[in-house]
């Protein structure tokens, strides 16, 4: 298997969405993806679009007698007949502390099947197509993090609570944060509810602190005012983070998330230390 | 009754994928009817060869039949899947045959295909499908002409980062960095015309 660094395997998960990687470039995306909550994050986004991509093709009708065909290649199969599989979410100790997302599950299809042909105009469909779409990303998510890394998770058992319930959401957002100075690599994405206002920051590269130093994350508004938003410290024990986020009033009046290197405790009213890593979030 | 396209019919969907696992034939013929054409009309856009993306198709939901295990939920609803391994499946085929001369009349081939069909293609084409299929169409086209020819590339032709370099004379850094790029545009542009959707 080759060896190639962090950035190199990100820049490959676009390819992996689309099918295009070689052998030992899969084989290297894929051993990298359980240990690396943010290219999972990635890869769903960008599967999300992939997915997409079949139906830009027009359906077509298959050659005369394609049934009559497929009948007879099925008869040279006998099925395996298998008791029911257990989903495997909830197969997890984490799944049974996520809210039960077959409720959101239940209701999207219901408002789907409520669109049904006469039923809907055409903007009434494209809205029910828009929320199946954000239904597909945010449940690909939920899959990749509870399926992969609950291990890792399972110490933060309140924000990963949090974490299961935002990802079903159908108001998320997701915001990149990206490295401000050159060199520097860390990088992280803040999820949030638009409706709710939960936000929680995940991050899986983000170095081990000393005891006197912390974390502190900073929501800046238009006034370009930052506003404290949470502080916590990284051991070199600890697996990724998962933050809440308690932004002062909503979080839709913020222009940009950043995170800044504090004493322990965090600094106030500002920063004291230029951020590392920020994100746009409008 | 047959579908003409395919269903985002999720509950019914999984309701026949439980009969699936219990050896019911005629579930497997029920998810054959309704996904067929949307999963044909992708095997036929890669292979550009009716009798190979036939079989590409039916050997997929033969692999249901055999396997109803095979169906991964963690990859999203039935369809999604589907048409992910009907792609899977295609480009393996392709990258199989590539090197042998295969030509690519793409009006030639409709006609062809539109000879051998069953019946006339139909005129009423699921809501869902047609939808879901304007939307990516409009959004394709408004991605910048490099972005749209490396994905169609990438995703349409199975070429890996490599072979997109040499056959466009890109830098393989630059490659991997516009396919992501229009990945992401699409996305956005995919947002927006569900915002002007619901103006």
């Amino acid at each position: 298997m080759i060896t190639i660094t962090h950035d190199e395997l990100q820049a490959l998960i676009a390819g992996y969405a689309l099918g295009i990687l070689d052998a030992d470039e899969k084989k290297a995306v894929e051993a990298h993806l359980p240990t690396c909550t943010n290219c999972q994050i990635d890869l769903v986004e960008l599967r999300s679009i992939t997915d997409e991509l079949p139906w830009s093709v027009e359906p077509a009708t298959l050659p005369v007698g394609h049934m009559e065909r497929f009948r007879d290649k099925a008869k040279t199969f006998s099925p395996e007949v298998i008791s029911p599989q257990p989903q495997p979410l909830r197969s997890l100790n984490l799944a049974a502390q996520a809210p039960d997302e077959s409720e959101f599950e239940q209701a999207s299809r219901k408002r789907a099947n409520r669109l049904r042909p006469g039923n809907r105009s055409s903007s009434g469909w494209r809205i029910a197509y828009a929320a199946a779409l954000l239904l597909a990303v945010t449940a690909g998510i939920l899959g990749y993090l509870l399926f992969d890394t609950n291990q890792k998770l399972n110490s933060q058992d309140n924000n990963v609570r949090t974490l299961a319930q935002l990802l079903a959401s159908p108001n998320l957002k997701v915001t990149e944060l990206q490295p401000t100075g050159i060199g520097q690599k860390s990088s992280a994405r803040l999820l949030t509810d638009t409706k709710t206002n939960q936000a929680l920051l995940v991050s899986d590269n983000l170095e081990a602190l000393p005891a006197d130093k912390a974390y502190q994350v900073w929501l800046i508004g238009s006034d370009g005012k930052p506003q404290s938003a949470a502080v916590f410290n990284r051991d070199a024990k600890d697996g990724p983070a998962v933050i809440a986020l308690a932004p002062p009033g909503s979080a839709s009046q913020y222009k940009t998330v950043a995170i800044t290197v504090e004493p322990r405790g965090g600094s106030f009213p500002g920063p004291s230390t230029t951020p590392f890593t920020a994100g746009n979030l409008n | 009754m047959q579908s003409q396209g395919t269903v985002e019919n999720s509950s019914g969907d999984e309701h026949l994928l439980r009969r699936l696992q219990n050896g019911d034939f005629e579930a497997v013929e029920e998810l054959y009817n309704r996904h067929n054409r949307a999963a044909f009309g992708l095997a036929y856009r890669i292979l550009n060869d009716a009798g190979a993306a036939e079989d590409a198709v039916q050997e997929v939901f033969l692999r249901v039949w055999r396997n109803p295990g095979s169906y991964d939920s963690a990859r999203g609803k039935f369809a999604t899947w589907l048409m992910s391994v009907v792609h899977n499946q295609c480009i393996d085929q392709l990258r199989k045959k590539r090197g042998q001369t295969v030509s690519f009349d793409q009006e030639e081939s409709q006609e062809r295909l539109n000879y051998l069909a069953e019946k006339a293609p139909a005129l009423e084409e699921e809501v869902w499908v047609k939808l879901r299929h304007d939307l990516i169409q409009q959004a394709l086209e408004r991605l910048p002409v490099e972005q749209r020819k490396l994905l169609e590339l990438a995703f349409f032709g199975g070429y890996t980062h490599n072979e997109i370099a040499e056959r466009t004379g890109q830098p393989l850094g630059t490659v991997k960095s516009r396919i992501r790029q229009g990945l992401l545009k699409l996305k956005g542009i995919l947002q927006s015309l569900q915002l002007e959707s619901n103006i």
